[in-house]
């Protein structure tokens, strides 16, 4: 009974190793006559900008982009530690702006905009009806505030106080049970349930999000416009599929797909 | 000979490249200009973290031992049916990635959890709270003691407790008077080894118990954290954390050695 098995399992693990050595080679082989280019993206941009380079790549199939997803903070860290990029994706104009003034970004400009959203899990327990409700003894998840999607959330927050009254900003920044390092996180966190209410960026309300959460808009007079800034690093892969890429992202088509995932144009 | 020579010149060579590539982190870490750092360390969120650390380790160390010393000592001790299914479980916290880890217990004690949906009506949230890093690492380390110290129980003379008992000492005699004392040290062992294991816990921690500074955030989270304000800042935690856990092993060596002087 016990070799039957032992021969059995030799018999899987053996077949296994073949698929995935072949697996291996063959994706080598595609690699060494493709180029390359890096892409470093802000993580709200993460479903948007998959589509986008799976469109590019659809039409310039000699190139292979690679994706960096990570809140902008820790892109910019991984920039300044000298980590090869050739397109940088940020969040907020302050990032974008640091890193060309210590000299790493040849050209950018503004592409997208995107704004906030309070959402809440679908259960509600905390019964979160507005976002003056808030205010309540709820568990809330905020991003960190180094992350640009935390620092909305605080100068929105701020910003409510002016107009629920005195305490609330207080009140509500007690409530927070957790700061995560970047804002797929947060979304998460509401998504499973744990966390009553969190601030996430309106692009990160995607078709699946949506079935397990409730949106509460925050009145425009005290959200904030977060500004998607694209550029093109200096010290970059030399090919001319990057400027390609740059170019792409501010097409029609590319600019189509971020305004299916929430985000509006620059224009 | 000739030959053996050679053969020893590759040993040794192959080992060097070994030690070459786990020392130079340690190197770098240290020819980092971290003089500045160690001021950002008195930085408040750091100290919160220190505190939010040894109070979370101590009290995991706590559980694990009472759970983990009785674990062990049954195990050693006594055959009954399935025994491997238990060791195979006591051990599944091993393998596993602490992410899953963390994972799976906001999937068990989460408010919509397997275990959590049942507490939760009463108040008991774990999820964002203290209880939730120890929870997380009394998990992940709690094997890592339960091994060290079944081994001790294994290896302790079975006559000599035979013999205590023929002389009329009753089971918890033998285990205060001769079980515990010849175990000692592989038990000490497992402690210290139980506590690094919790004190540099992360994945699991950062997913089940979130991350807010001076309730949760323990230094492992610190450091994840302060990446996002200042390198200089994580560098200066990772020198207190590398110095930690160097101290650590050099107590284990003197364990061992002093062992050996023993005997």
């Amino acid at each position: 009974m016990k070799v039957r098995l032992m021969k059995t399992i030799s018999i899987i693990m053996t077949l296994l190793l073949i698929m995935v050595s072949g697996g291996c080679k063959s994706s080598q082989q595609a690699k060494a006559s493709k180029q390359e280019i890096n892409v470093f993206a802000a993580s709200s941009l993460t479903e948007s900008i998959e589509e986008v380079i799976a469109l590019f790549e659809g039409e310039n199939p000699k190139v292979k982009v690679k994706l960096n997803v990570d809140s902008t903070s820790r892109l910019r860290l991984q920039i300044e530690q000298g980590i090869q990029g050739d397109i940088f994706l940020s969040a907020n104009k302050k990032h974008y702006d640091a890193l060309k003034q210590e000299g790493y970004i040849l050209k950018g400009q503004a592409i997208l905009q995107n704004s906030m959203v309070v959402i809440v899990p679908k259960a509600n327990l905390a019964h979160i009806e507005t976002v003056e409700d808030l205010r309540n003894k709820c568990k809330l998840v905020l991003a960190l505030r180094e992350v640009p999607a935390g620092d909305y959330a605080r100068v929105i927050i701020h910003s409510l106080g002016s107009e629920f009254g005195s305490g609330f900003e207080e009140k509500v920044l007690n409530n927070i049970v957790s700061e995560e390092s970047n804002v797929k996180q947060v979304v998460n966190k509401v998504v499973i349930g744990e966390a009553d209410a969190a601030f996430v960026y309106s692009s990160d309300v995607t078709e699946s999000v949506k079935q397990n959460v409730k949106v509460l808009e925050i009145a425009p007079k005290h959200n904030v416009r977060a500004e998607y800034w694209t550029s093109k690093l200096s010290k970059g892969n030399e090919n001319e599929y990057v400027e390609k890429f740059y170019a792409f992202l501010i097409n029609k088509e590319a600019q189509r797909i971020f305004a299916k995932h929430g985000f509006n144009s620059i224009k | 000979m000739k030959d053996s020579g050679l053969f020893k010149m590759i040993l040794a060579s192959i080992c060097g490249i070994c030690v070459l590539f786990l020392i130079s982190p340690i190197i770098a870490l240290f020819t980092f200009p971290w003089a500045k750092s160690i001021d950002l360390i008195l930085d408040s969120f750091v100290l919160q973290a220190v505190i939010v650390s040894l109070k979370s380790t101590f009290i995991s160390l706590l559980i694990i031992m009472i759970l983990g010393m009785p674990t062990a000592y049954y195990m050693a001790r006594y055959s009954f049916k399935g025994k491997k299914i238990v060791e195979t479980i006591l051990q599944i916290p091993l393998v596993l990635p602490p992410a899953v880890a963390g994972l799976l217990l906001l999937v068990t004690f989460g408010r919509n959890g397997l275990i959590g949906k049942y507490i939760s009506p009463f108040g008991i949230q774990l999820p964002f709270t203290f209880v939730a890093v120890v929870i997380a690492q009394v998990f992940i380390a709690v094997p890592i003691f339960i091994r060290a110290a079944r081994d001790g129980f294994e290896k302790v003379d079975r006559e000599l407790e035979n013999s205590a008992a023929v002389m009329g000492a009753s089971h918890l005699q033998v285990l205060y008077h001769i079980t515990l004392p010849l175990s000692k040290n592989a038990l000490i062992t497992g402690a210290i080894l139980s506590w690094a294991r919790a004190l540099a816990e992360f994945g699991a921690t950062i997913l089940f118990a979130g991350n807010l500074a001076g309730k949760t955030q323990t230094l492992p989270l610190a450091i994840y954290t302060a990446m996002e304000k200042d390198v200089n800042l994580s560098m200066g935690i990772a020198v207190c954390l590398v110095v930690v856990s160097i101290a650590v092993l050099v107590i284990l060596k003197y364990i061992t050695w002093y062992q050996e002087v023993e005997k």
